[in-house]
């Protein structure tokens, strides 16, 4: 609120004619000129600015927070990518606030010219929203709130200010958008009708001057003023002594009536303005009750006087005259408030407010599919699911009955009773819980499901509204961590579409307004892509930080800690060697990990035929071998592992110590890489790790092997879970290839014995090799660069050798067979041979078998590893690096090449490939929603039809055509306004359609419908055109 | 005007309510689907209106002329008070729907003049009572005065004051005392004066068209709500357009040409077409829409009391007399829609409104933009 300046607030000049007091001719040319520069709506623009949280948003922050500690323990990409899509939900949210706001504006407060400090004043607040859509607004002013109408113009009642000249308001208008988690504000002044708040009247009245009295008392004979002959009633005025009462009216109408005397003048007053306020008020009132002339002296040079006839004049001359004397206690503005924000309830959104029921049931639906996603995430029955989803649809009631206020409380103590059963049910539970992984499989999603359906009873308003979608987001990031199927993504989609569904959709207003479509489609497409944009730049996560790495073993068949090799089905006895001279069995060797590899002794003859079981997932940054065994030793057709065995370590948290090879030297550069590996077939107790495996998270006792390989103590059975940090070595081709020939270098240890004993190892090569085998091994060898060398080895091999899983079984030396004889083979052939032409030009080589990464999925960024992913390949020496796997057949690439992806290229390559590989299955669920959203439609078009009837509709039509107007025939003056007077047709139509309406004896004919239908066309069409 | 006259004018106007209370409700409205139905239903509604024809006999011929007689009324304000159409219509629509009207204004811009007009075109009596502090209820109802006979004898008789005239014009109507309003209000509302136990008809047609200043009210009494409630419309005209200003300077307009007003009607048309505007039907849905419109001005967040039955009542024959105006037989929408704040505006009570009655006009307004209205 802004005073007049003491200055121009000198001396007003009463004019009574048209009404209205005007304060001085210069205020009100200022106020008139600052109104019309500012018009045409654009009086109000200020800047917008952020002004508040909404209630409930704060949940979302938490939520967020908690969302990137999920992230930060399972490493999971789906949690980073539902991160993303919060975060760019919650800045959209944001800048929807922004953009709601700067739509909306206040084009102008009315106010009464009169009021008395503490008294109840009715500001009309006028808006402007050219979105028309419906809104909740409330003026805050001097702590009265009120919700407005939207219907444009809102009285809003408010305990007047302070005393003195009120010329302008400032008005803050403030928005959040549909979601509303950020308030914007726009401050701006708004020029009023000079608003007099008077002071209530006290103190004791002025003295007064009564020099110039204009009768001087003749009527009375001299005895000084006497009040005029009665001649009626009016209404009693407060301060009148009991005598003024007319009782008889008085009991008559129930209000107090006073004698009303004649106003015949007796006596002038004159009073000073510069008296104080209150006495000053008092005093004029006196003096209009008992029927004088008062006159009010302004205290200029010019000695004017104004006349004060009316309670008005009375506010308006006290309201100017406490202004003046008091200037500096007004300078703090009071301020007009417009709280606003787009809602589908006109004007009934606080938070006292029931929320819309059918935003209500998409929250729930929210809860249901984050619920059941963990659920699945954790194996549930489907018994517990169906509780689950029980528990929720109860909450959803009770919430429902809570907010029809019949709230009593035998349903607190109900819920209280079942909340702490469930508590005791949990706290029984965790107290058999041993690791981690298992209270955040057990108790922790137990907890969560129970905080979900209690917190389900007490959503009632938007706040809570919003709190629980909050929660629901921490359940889905907490199922998308833990969860490593392919259906994450499905997952995430169903819950988003409804969270933000939940959050923004209400009651539609009224029948007519639609809900537009082509706003939400380019919201939800810009949203994507903004997602994916930013998600590109989010690395795929390293996986789980090491305070958090899972394990879990179930029970398994066990051996003791001599780290013998135990198969999938607990037995120990090795493959059995086919009898000499006959081909060993091949095919189904019965169990999906019963790969060869994984046992004491590898016949490059037997492949098993594998199939295509999943045998376990890998959740990991990037692809990589994940190594289960190595062996050194050939005899030309059979490899065996080293029979040393190493020493025990007792889990969960094992350290393996780095065996020969393994050291790269110091200056490499080398990363942390983190592996969890979920068993989901029976394996053998063999360890997988990528790389040099330095730390391993496994529930029970581990055996690190001398050559490297780690095995448990007992099989992993379906359900086990370890991780495995490795030590990566950030290779590059040009690294290898700057470590020269190996050969070389490794041949000067060799005078050293102990180092030439260790070597000897890697280099031996079986008696059976043949010539051929070492003279092509000699022939393709790269002077100067062994990393050449094995390239131009493997270019041979692809080019003269076909992969072939059902190649013939090699009579004598496997290699000499496949490089020369059938030239087909297959994988464990292939590095055989590898191993084979290296170590005859010196270069430290050996075989490793296990697993290729396998396919990755893209959402949840796990790798899914079936069992005819099994493979072999081969591992050099590189002095620098350490041991480098090579593999001729399968594609995966040097550490420091690979690619690192990113969530966000990762998501879109999943999207597209998913729409690329299944368009029918795409447009088909296109084309069902299209239909469906058509098919509502249609109904609801249906619907408005019969209930419209067709002159109903050719009503609708004729009224969109002048937008504002009530009646028919007002639009028909409308439309005449803007067509010119020339028009035809307007208010033909409009009679026409007022007759079928109201007219009883008029039956309408289809040939008055088609013209009616026809001028409305033609008035389209001239509208169109202009 | 002799007690001839004024007698015959009060037969005619028993017969007049006689008729009125035989004229029944108009049929429901019925959809415009073509239905079995609706042929019962029309020939119903035909019957019912052979019916009030019959009763109401030679004035089925005035049907044809309501709206050129209306048209000529306000064509002839038109061509004295200077723009100010919209007014000259409602005024007529008053005349038409036995109404009084009140006009509210600031001096000086042709409230007398327009009352003046009314009276002049109409063609009954005339008469203008300026109201005073001084003015007594006698004085505008009559009083028994001492008459000698030719005998030589005394007797009371009474002898009619100024209110028996066809149109009364009443100025500054907040100047005389409430006692002296509430007499006037009544006769009006009544159409009756009671002397001394004596019913006195006033003549038919009766118009009352008062005036007051709602600026200047030192020294007046203001209607109160009963008062206000008695007149079917308040209009304020307000100050005319430059041009039209310009011509009331000339002469062109204003008061120099009332003398050239004739008289365009008799009383006997005027009674006809007040008989025809009641048998103009209003359907249940515009009856419905004045329920809305009531109800709204009594859930409005500003009113202290909204509009009462009779408003709604009185609404409605209003718009009536509109929808005979524009030579209808039936109510439209837009009738009740572009009356609704010269009709029910005074008869809202605004909190802080100063005891004018813009600030009910404007909740009416108000109220009338937000309710929908009926359609087809």
């Amino acid at each position: 609120m802004t005073l007049l300046d003491t200055d121009t607030a000198t001396p007003p000049a009463a004019d009574l004619s048209d009404g209205r007091v005007r304060i001085e001719d210069r205020t009100v040319e200022a106020v008139d000129a600052a109104r019309t520069s500012n018009d045409h709506g654009r009086r109000d623009r200020g800047r917008c600015r952020p002004a508040a949280l909404a209630p409930g948003s704060l949940a979302f922050l938490g939520a967020w927070g908690v969302g990137l500690a999920i992230a930060r323990l399972t490493g999971a990409a789906a949690v980073v990518l539902l991160l993303v899509a919060g975060a760019v939900a919650l800045l959209g949210s944001v800048v929807a606030g922004w953009w709601r706001l700067r739509r909306v504006s206040v084009d102008a407060v009315s106010v009464a010219r009169t009021a008395t400090v503490g008294d109840d004043l009715i500001l009309t607040v006028r808006h402007v929203d050219p979105a028309r859509s419906p809104v909740a607004v409330q003026v805050d002013i001097l702590g009265t709130t009120c919700p407005l109408d939207p219907s444009g113009s809102t009285p809003v009642v408010v305990v007047a200010p302070a005393a003195g000249v009120v010329v302008d308001l400032g008005v803050t208008v403030r928005s959040a958008g549909a979601v509303g988690v950020v308030w914007w504000r726009r401050r701006s002044r708004l020029a009023i009708d000079p608003l007099h708040v008077a002071p209530r009247a006290d103190g004791a009245p002025l003295p007064v001057d009564r020099r110039s009295t204009v009768d001087p008392g003749e009527s009375t004979g001299g005895n000084g003023p006497r009040i005029g002959d009665l001649d009626g009633t009016r209404q009693w005025r407060a301060g009148e002594g009991q005598k003024s009462i007319h009782w008889p009216s008085t009991l008559r109408s129930g209000e107090v009536i006073a004698f009303d005397r004649s106003a015949a003048t007796e006596t002038r007053w004159v009073l000073p303005l510069t008296a104080e306020a209150g006495r000053l008020r008092r005093t004029m009132e006196d003096g209009l009750r008992h029927g004088h002339a008062v006159d009010l002296e302004i205290d200029d040079e010019s000695g004017r006087t104004e006349p004060i006839r009316h309670r008005d004049d009375v506010l308006v001359w006290s309201a100017i005259a406490a202004h003046r004397q008091t200037p500096a206690q007004h300078s703090s503005p009071d301020r007009v408030a417009v709280w606003k924000r787009q809602v589908t309830r006109p004007a009934r959104r606080d938070s006292s407010v029931p929320l819309a029921p059918r935003q209500r049931l998409l929250t729930a639906l929210a809860a249901v599919i984050a619920l059941n996603m963990l659920s699945g995430a954790l194996d549930a029955s489907l018994a517990s699911r169906g509780a689950v989803t029980l528990g929720i649809a109860v909450a959803t009631g009770l919430s429902f009955w809570a907010s029809a206020g019949r709230r009593t409380i035998w349903i607190r103590a109900l819920i209280a009773v079942v909340a702490l059963g469930a508590l005791a049910r949990i706290a029984v539970e965790s107290a058999g819980i041993g690791g981690l992984l298992e209270a955040l499989r057990g108790p922790l999603p137990d907890l969560l499901l129970l905080l979900v359906a209690l917190h389900g009873a007490e959503i009632v308003d938007r706040r809570t509204n919003r709190v629980h979608v909050a929660i629901t987001f921490v359940v889905v990031a907490y199922a998308a961590g833990l969860r490593i199927d392919g259906n994450v993504g499905f997952w995430l989609l169903a819950w988003g579409v409804v969270a933000i569904a939940a959050m923004t959709v209400g009651e539609p207003v009224s029948r007519t307004t639609r809900v537009r479509i082509a706003p939400i489609v380019a919201w939800c497409v810009v949203g994507l892509a903004a997602t994916i944009g930013l998600a590109a730049f989010v690395p795929i996560p390293d996986g789980p930080a090491s305070l958090g790495l899972p394990s879990l073993s179930p029970p398994g068949a066990t051996i003791d800690s001599s780290g013998a090799l135990l198969g999938p089905d607990g037995s120990t006895s090795p493959t059995p060697p086919p009898p000499p001279g006959q081909a060993p069995a091949r095919g189904a060797l019965g169990q999906a990990g019963g790969y060869p590899g994984f046992s004491d002794t590898l016949d490059t003859a037997v492949r098993g035929d594998l199939g295509d079981e999943v045998v376990m997932r890998v959740r990991a940054p990037e692809p990589a071998f994940w190594r289960g065994q190595i062996f050194t030793e050939f005899d030309g057709r059979t490899w065996r592992v080293t029979p040393e065995r190493g020493r025990t370590v007792q889990g969960p948290q094992i350290d393996v110590r780095p065996t020969i090879g393994d050291l790269p030297a110091t200056g490499t550069p080398t990363a942390e890489f983190v592996q969890t590996y979920i068993v989901e077939a029976d394996l053998p107790n063999v360890i997988f790790g990528a790389g040099r495996p330095q730390t391993v998270i496994f529930d029970g006792s581990v055996v690190t092997r001398s050559d490297g390989a780690l095995r448990a103590d007992r099989t992993l059975t379906d359900g086990t879970v370890y991780s495995v940090v490795s030590q990566r070595v950030d290779v590059t081709s040009d690294v290898l290839r700057a470590q020269g020939d190996l050969g070389d270098f490794f041949g000067r240890f060799e005078t050293d014995p102990t180092l030439a004993s260790e070597l000897d190892r890697f280099l031996e090569i079986p008696d059976s090799t043949s010539r051929a085998t070492l003279a092509l091994a000699a022939d393709l060898r790269v002077p100067g660069s062994t990393y050449d060398t094995i390239l131009a080895y493997q270019a041979w091999m692809g080019l003269n050798t076909l992969y072939d899983l059902n190649a013939p079984v090699p009579d004598g030396d496997a290699v000499d067979d496949f490089l020369f004889g059938s030239q087909r083979g297959f994988c464990e052939q292939i590095a055989s041979s590898l191993v084979v032409m290296l170590r005859s030009q010196g270069v430290p080589a050996r075989l490793a078998t296990g697993y290729v990464p396998g396919t990755r999925d893209r959402i949840s960024g796990v790798f899914e590893v079936k069992a005819s992913d099994a493979h072999a390949w081969v591992e050099v020496w590189f002095p620098e690096t350490g041991w480098e796997a090579f593999d001729p057949t399968a594609e995966v690439p040097l550490a420091g090449d690979a690619d690192r992806s990113t969530v966000g290229a990762d998501a879109a390559g999943a999207i597209l490939d998913g729409a690329l590989s299944h368009p029918v299955e795409v447009g088909g669920v296109i084309l069902v929603l299209g239909a469906a959203a058509a098919a509502v439609r249609g109904v609801g078009e249906l619907r408005r039809r019969r209930r419209r009837g067709p002159w109903g509709l050719l009503h609708d039509r004729f009224m969109q055509l002048a937008p504002g107007a009530v009646t028919a025939p007002a639009a028909a003056t409308r439309l005449m306004a803007v067509l010119g007077p020339d028009t035809f047709g307007p208010h033909e139509v409009a009679d026409t359609l007022d007759r079928v309406a109201f007219d009883p004896d008029h039956t309408p004919t289809s040939d008055d419908r088609r013209r009616v239908a026809a001028d409305i066309a033609s008035l389209e069409r001239e509208l169109r055109d202009r | 005007m002799n007690a001839e006259e004024t007698s015959g004018g009060a037969v005619k106007n028993h017969v007049a309510r006689a008729d009125e209370r035989n004229v029944q409700l108009p049929p429901p409205p019925h959809a415009p689907s073509v239905d079995p139905s609706t042929s019962d239903t029309s020939s119903t509604a035909a019957q019912l209106r052979a019916d009030t024809d019959a009763h109401t006999g030679a004035d089925t011929d005035a049907s044809i002329d309501v709206r050129s007689i209306g048209q000529e009324l306000v064509g002839a304000i038109d061509a004295v008070v200077a723009g100010h159409h919209d007014v000259a219509e409602i005024a007529v629509a008053t005349l038409f729907a036995r109404g009084h009207l009140l006009i509210e204004d600031i001096p000086g811009v042709g409230k007398t003049l327009l009352a003046q007009v009314i009276a002049r075109a109409v063609g009954g009596s005339f008469s203008r009572i300026q109201g005073t502090p001084d003015l007594l209820p006698g004085d505008v109802t009559g009083s028994m005065m001492p008459v000698t006979d030719a005998r030589g004898g005394t007797e009371l008789r009474f002898r009619p004051g100024p209110i028996f005239a066809n149109v009364v014009v009443f100025d500054e109507l907040n100047r005389a005392t409430p006692r002296t309003q509430s007499a006037l209000l009544e006769a009006a509302e009544e159409a009756t004066v009671t002397v001394d136990g004596d019913a006195h008809r006033l003549p038919g047609p009766f118009m009352l068209v008062a005036t007051q200043n709602p600026i200047e009210i030192a020294g007046t009494y203001g209607l109160g709500e009963g008062s206000l409630d008695r007149f079917a419309a308040v209009v304020s005209p307000g100050r005319a357009a430059p041009e039209f200003e310009l011509d009331v300077l000339t002469g062109r307009r204003g008061r120099s040409m009332l003398g050239a007003i004739e008289a365009i009607t008799t009383t006997a048309r005027i009674e006809s077409i007040q008989h025809e505007v009641d048998r103009v039907r209003v359907s249940d849905a515009v009856g419905r829409y004045v329920v809305d419109l009531l109800t709204a001005t009594r859930t409005h967040p500003a009113a202290r009391l909204g509009a009462s039955t009779r408003a709604g009542v009185s609404l409605i024959s209003l718009a009536r007399a509109r929808a005979a105006l524009h030579d209808r037989s039936y109510v439209v929408a837009d009738d009740v829609a572009s009356l609704a704040a010269t009709s029910l505006g005074h008869r809202v009570m605004v909190a802080d409104s100063n005891g004018s009655t813009t600030a009910g006009r404007d909740l009416v307004a108000e109220c009338v933009a937000t309710v929908p209205a009926p359609t087809a």
